[in-house]
């Protein structure tokens, strides 16, 4: 038999639902515009009685008489595609990592710059054109030798500034990874905190069900988490979730750790060097973390340690080390600066350290004698010595005196050689205006390259975006409907509620009154 | 597909910082007016450009050197018109004043007027282009042609970097005058070890003033006066030998002699690597046996030193000088020689040999030998130069020698005949006839009265001849009337007087393996003579120690019949010098005088200005034939001067191909750099509107982005 308030209690709990639909359609409203927020829904079910059990003395031979429970909800549950997380993640590391390569590359071809402001081409091309001038003019015009002297002097003066400004764009980029790592660390701390939360919220909860909420905030750790390196998210059976990241544990669930990443000092290694605080290096496949220790570290073919090969901060750097060095060698070789120390042209501030960009100097002979360039060797057959003077090549034989522009004619053609190597023998060999364009085309092609990762790395991001917001988002069309929808449900069964009470009224006051 | 409100939101802020971002690219590139800035947003292009950038600075500075180049060629054209005029004007005056016989006070004027034509071209040559001389080779010297002028303060020696131009026959010899070279991008090649310049891949931007104004001269010795060194004062000059210089310094001594050794030695260690050592004879006068140029002057840098009073020889000399090659052989000359205050009528013979050379040197030593009898007792030495650059000049140190020359015939030489034989026939009896014998420098007066008797008088000639034998050679006279020296003596002994056994007694041979660096002294005993020998080994240099050892053995046997040498295949060797046999009786009957045994020696310079001031000189000294020979000589320079000129002429049309070719290519770059770097405005104005168009578009949009919902329509 039917119990009698059957239908009231189904109206009841129908109402009740109706109402907390309408509260979830309230809630996506309300957060249609919060970050991070993912739509929530009722998830209803029609209520079945079995007739089988507790009911049974009700109606021992059928079942009918429990029929039409109405509905019931599980829970209220996210709507969020997983696998579609994960893709974004996935593809917002690279990005994160392009992103920055091209920033830090960027900056770099700022100091590098040979088009918006006189660069180090012009300065290598006012000095070959002193020499120029000094070549057409005696070996002793003491006027146009101190122009080539100032012209090397304005190049070693850009030399020791790129070396400057790109020092300061490595410590830059240094303290922000100083940084950055200290905020990952944050960042778990504040996931594990989260996921603490989480297990204790979790056992008000159905299995499948939790604090929403919680969730939202928690994915949007992990989302910011997965710009810095490449990770792999778990969901514990406690509902917490754990991360990798580079194959090794960041954030536990189970445990409630975290796995702190910290950073060498860079003043004594001058490398980037991370490491996790159980032991492991960072080795990621991608990610902002990635970008600087390519962009820090990336020192081509000079790597060493825990350098790497790509063409950053630390190549450029070498880059116009070598260019310095190989300007200063040359040079100095040109004018017999190898066998004699006063014939140097160059040297390194403090002396007999190696020449770096840095640290180049005109040497102080050529400054005090400008013309020194312009002298030749000869061996003075009185001493036995070599002696070095623009009108002293003497003929042993004949005693010819001659003053020669050679040295200066060979100094240029020093600048003109296309057989000089710089660096070791895995970088460039060419004259030195090839050189420049050599490292300007390849910091060039390196951030085209970088940038075009990124564009096609913003563009997959920017799609799953949408991806994500196409299954997680919530419309206000839809809401609107799904409100009115609910709406008319609870009408509908509000309606039910009066038909069942005047049934009831009825059977109750119009029972055995006919014709009334 | 849900549409939801953030897809929406997202999309259209994207959209709108990308028209945005495109716009303000646009606008960056149209107001810097380039299409990239950062070598990253064109790399291709960047390093495009970048190479074009460089082959604008090339081609800009290659013509800047260019131009200068121009200018020095143009000024180097300018200035060799002015002196090929100035070549013109000497010319002219130089015909004017040998045109007729005028006053010395007339030549003097003539004379002036080339030295101020000689200066003028020296200045024109000292011409400068910003600073630096353009004929001065390597060298900033403001000046590199200098005049000298000598004791009367008339202009004598022109110097080039203070080399006299008569000096050196090579111009490349001078100072300064290696190649300047200036690098107009014709990929200048230079030699990584040697720094040697390849001069085709490069322009040439010096003139070598020696080479352009020409060298050297036909001859020439420097006369040293022997009589200006003082003892106990130092002394430093400059030697040029056969383009070789030398500075070799030294103290005044006590005597001549010991002067002349001093400087013998100072020029043996001075010029001993090189292939001819000057020697300085008796007279002060250095010269080279191969009778190269030999020039001296006094160091300019030589502080604290005197000064050298030396006359080089290499120009107009006013010296007299035996014509030793157009003698008549055998012939008897009779000239009067003037020497201060004195006069002497001298009387010598030509030589008499098959062989020229020995006929030569017959000739100068009579006339030698003559001389020194005529002023014996007068305080003069004159001198005859026997070397081969000075052959037959007649000097005497410290003095002017001036020679009024007349031929005589010789006569009553019926006795002596050709090849010295002897014809006794005829001969005037009662009348004393006398003659004389030479050999080499050696002479020996015969006189005997004629019997009339043929018989007799051959036999009286004969025995005089015998017993005469001047230097102690043995003359006998043969079977068939010819006197002839006796070579029958045989070395007698060769000693090692000192200075080790550098010869070898039995072979008499020079014991090749045991020369050292030292002197050796060896006594070589000939006939009735014997000589000490003293001679310089060169360890290792065989040849220089046989050359050293002839020297020796030539100045040491000069006295004697006999000429002794060592050859390397025979050892020492002898052999018998010139007899000479002539009568001295002097006839009253005139020659025809079409033979001039003494002429003024003639040298002309290589230099056109040092031509001139000769020129200018024999004028003062009325010798007229001398400033003669000066005007061919002037017209075939300015002809080599025309031809220098067309060469600039096309180094110039050279210049300026290049200009226009450097200017081609800076225009072409210019394109090509405007085509990579240059943003073209039109078309990135057209984008600029574009943009902004859409970017307005997008903003108006903004009002429409969050789109009307059901909640819109709800009631």
């Amino acid at each position: 038999m039917r119990p009698t308030y059957l239908g009231f209690e189904v109206q009841k709990r129908t109402l009740q639902l109706a109402q907390k639909n309408i509260d979830i359609v309230g809630n996506n409203i309300s957060n249609i515009n919060t970050p991070g927020y993912t739509r929530q829904r009722v998830d209803l079910y029609s209520e079945y009685v079995s007739v089988n059990s507790s009911f049974r003395w009700a109606s021992p031979n059928s079942n009918l008489s429990m029929q039409g429970q109405g509905v019931n909800a599980y829970g209220v549950s996210q709507i969020r595609d997983i696998y579609i997380d994960r893709r974004y993640r996935e593809n917002v590391a690279i990005e994160a990592e392009a992103d920055k390569d091209v920033g830090i590359l960027s900056d770099i071809e700022d100091v590098l710059d040979n088009f918006e402001t006189d660069g180090l081409q012009y300065f290598t091309q006012e000095f070959f054109n002193s020499l120029q001038n000094y070549s057409m003019q005696t070996p002793d015009s003491s006027e146009v030798a101190t122009i080539v002297v100032n012209t090397a002097t304005n190049l070693c003066r850009l030399l020791n500034d790129y070396d400057k400004q790109l020092c300061e764009v490595e410590m830059t980029y240094v303290n922000e990874l100083k940084d950055t790592v200290s905020h990952i660390n944050n960042l778990t701390e504040q996931m594990n905190v989260l996921n603490q939360r989480i297990e204790k919220e979790k056992t008000h909860f159905n299995e499948e069900y939790g604090p929403n909420e919680l969730y939202d905030e928690l994915n949007m750790y992990i989302d910011e988490l997965a710009t810095y390196g490449n990770i792999e998210v778990k969901e514990n059976s406690n509902g917490t979730y754990s991360v990798k990241m580079g194959g090794v544990e960041l954030v536990d669930g189970e445990k409630f750790k975290t796995n702190r990443i910290l950073m060498k000092d860079y003043d004594i290694y001058h490398q980037a060097i991370l490491f996790f605080e159980s032991g492991e290096e960072l080795n990621l496949a991608s990610g902002q973390l990635k970008g600087y220790y390519d962009m820090i570290n990336g020192n081509g073919v000079y790597a060493t340690g825990h350098q790497n090969g790509n063409y950053g901060i630390a190549y450029f750097k070498t880059a116009i080390d070598e260019f310095a060095r190989t300007l200063s060698d040359v040079f100095n070789k040109a004018n017999g600066g190898f066998e004699d120390e006063s014939r140097r042209m160059f040297k390194s501030v403090p002396e007999g350290s190696l020449v770096t960009a840095g640290n180049i100097h005109v040497s102080d002979e050529w400054v005090q004698d400008p013309t020194m360039i312009g002298q030749v060797r000869i061996l003075d057959p009185v001493t036995g010595q070599y002696q070095y003077g623009y009108d002293e090549k003497k003929d042993e034989i004949t005693g010819k005196v001659t003053l020669q522009n050679t040295n200066v004619i060979y100094l240029i053609s020093q600048l003109e050689n296309s057989n000089i190597q710089f660096g070791n023998a895995h970088d460039f060999q060419g004259s030195f205006y090839e050189y420049i364009s050599f490292i300007s085309n390849r910091l060039g092609q390196t951030i085209q390259y970088e940038t075009s990762r990124y564009d096609t790395a913003e563009v997959t991001v920017d799609g799953l975006l949408d991806a994500r917001d196409d299954v997680s988002a919530p419309s206000m069309d839809e809401e609107g409907i799904n409100m009115m929808n609910y709406q008319k449900w609870y009408s509908a069964s509000s309606r039910l509620v009066t038909t069942l009470d005047e049934l009831l009224d009825k059977l109750i006051n119009g029972t055995g009154r006919v014709g009334l | 597909m849900r549409v939801t409100n953030s897809v929406i939101m997202r999309g259209f802020n994207r959209d709108l910082n990308r028209v945005g971002s495109l716009k303000n690219d646009t606008m960056h590139r149209i107001t810097s007016t380039r299409k990239f800035n950062r070598a990253s947003e064109a790399p291709l292009s960047a390093a495009k450009a970048l190479n074009i950038r460089k082959s604008l600075y090339f081609s800009a500075q290659y013509k800047e050197n260019l131009k200068v180049a121009d200018s020095f060629y143009t000024e180097a054209e300018t200035s060799l018109l002015q002196v090929s005029e100035k070549l013109a004007s000497i010319r002219e005056t130089i015909i004017a004043a040998c045109n007729t016989t005028k006053s010395i006070d007339e030549y003097n004027i003539y004379a002036q007027q080339l030295e101020r034509h000689a200066e003028e071209i020296c200045a024109v040559f000292n011409t400068d282009t910003a600073g630096r001389a353009i004929f001065g080779g390597e060298s900033d010297d403001a000046m590199p042609f200098t005049i000298e002028k000598d004791s009367n303060g008339n202009a004598s020696t022109v110097l080039y970097h203070g080399v006299p131009l008569n000096a050196m026959n090579d111009p490349k010899s001078f100072p300064y005058s290696d190649i300047v070279v200036g690098d107009i991008g014709l990929g200048i090649n230079v030699d990584q070890k040697t720094q040697e310049i390849d001069e085709q891949s490069a322009l040439r931007i010096s003139f070598n003033g020696s080479e352009v104004s020409g060298c050297g001269a036909e001859r020439g010795v420097a006369d040293i006066d022997l009589t200006s060194i003082k003892e106990g004062r130092a002394y430093c000059i400059d030697v040029f030998a056969d383009n070789v210089k030398k500075t070799i310094s030294f103290i005044g001594k006590g005597s001549a002699t010991d002067n002349i050794a001093e400087i013998q030695k100072q020029l043996d260690e001075a010029f001993k690597k090189s292939p001819e050592i000057p020697i300085i004879d008796k007279q002060g006068v250095i010269s080279l046996t191969n009778g190269g140029i030999v020039c001296a002057v006094n160091n300019k840098y030589a502080e604290r030193t005197q000064k050298l009073g030396i006359d080089n020889d290499s120009g107009y000399t006013k010296k007299y000088k035996l014509d030793v090659e157009n003698l008549t052989p055998g012939k008897e000359y009779s000239i009067s020689v003037k020497i201060g205050d004195t006069t002497k009528q001298v009387v010598f013979a030509a030589g008499n040999d098959p062989d020229p050379d020995r006929e030569d040197e017959a000739s100068l030593h009579n006339l030698q030998n003559a001389l020194t009898k005529a002023f014996d007792g007068t305080g003069y030495e004159p001198h005859v130069s026997f070397t081969e650059a000075n052959k037959g000049v007649i000097t005497c140190e410290g003095e002017t020698v001036e020679i009024d020359f007349e031929s005589k015939k010789k006569i009553d030489n019926s006795f002596i005949g050709i090849d010295n034989t002897i014809n006794a026939k005829g001969l005037e009896a009662g009348k004393e006839y006398t003659f004389t014998i030479s050999i080499g420098v050696q002479t020996a007066q015969c006189s005997f009265i004629a019997t009339g008797v043929e018989n007799d008088d051959y036999n009286l000639i004969k025995n005089q001849i015998t017993t005469a034998s001047p230097g102690g050679a043995l003359v006998k006279v043969d079977a068939y009337d010819k006197a002839y020296i006796d070579d029958a003596s045989p070395f007698a002994a060769v000693n090692a007087a000192g200075g080790g056994n550098a010869l070898n007694e039995s072979t008499k041979k020079l014991i090749e393996a045991n020369i050292d660096n030292k002197k050796y002294d060896i006594r070589i005993s000939l006939g009735s003579y014997y000589r000490d020998i003293k001679f310089n080994g060169v360890k290792d240099d065989f040849d220089a120690t046989i050359d050293n050892l002839n020297a020796a053995l030539k100045r040491e046997f000069i006295d004697t019949a006999y000429d002794v040498t060592y050859t390397k295949a025979d050892g020492l060797k002898f052999s018998t010098k010139a007899l000479s046999i002539y009568s001295t009786t002097l006839s009253t009957e005139e020659g025809k005088g079409a033979d001039e045994p003494i002429e003024l020696e003639q040298i002309y310079s290589g230099n056109y200005i040092q031509l001139t001031l000769d020129a200018a000189k024999a004028l003062r000294n009325g010798d007229i034939g001398y400033a003669n020979g000066c005007i061919d000589r002037i017209v075939e320079a300015n002809e080599k001067l025309l031809v220098e000129i067309a060469n600039l002429g096309c180094n110039e049309d050279f210049i300026s191909f290049n200009i226009d070719r450097l200017t081609t290519r800076e225009y072409n770059s210019l394109e090509r750099q405007n085509e990579l770097e240059s943003a073209n405005l039109e078309e990135e104005t057209t984008l600029l509107k574009t943009y902004s168009a859409l970017y307005n578009a997008c903003l108006q949009m903004a009002s429409e982005v969050v789109p009307n919902s059901i909640f819109n329509y709800m009631k």
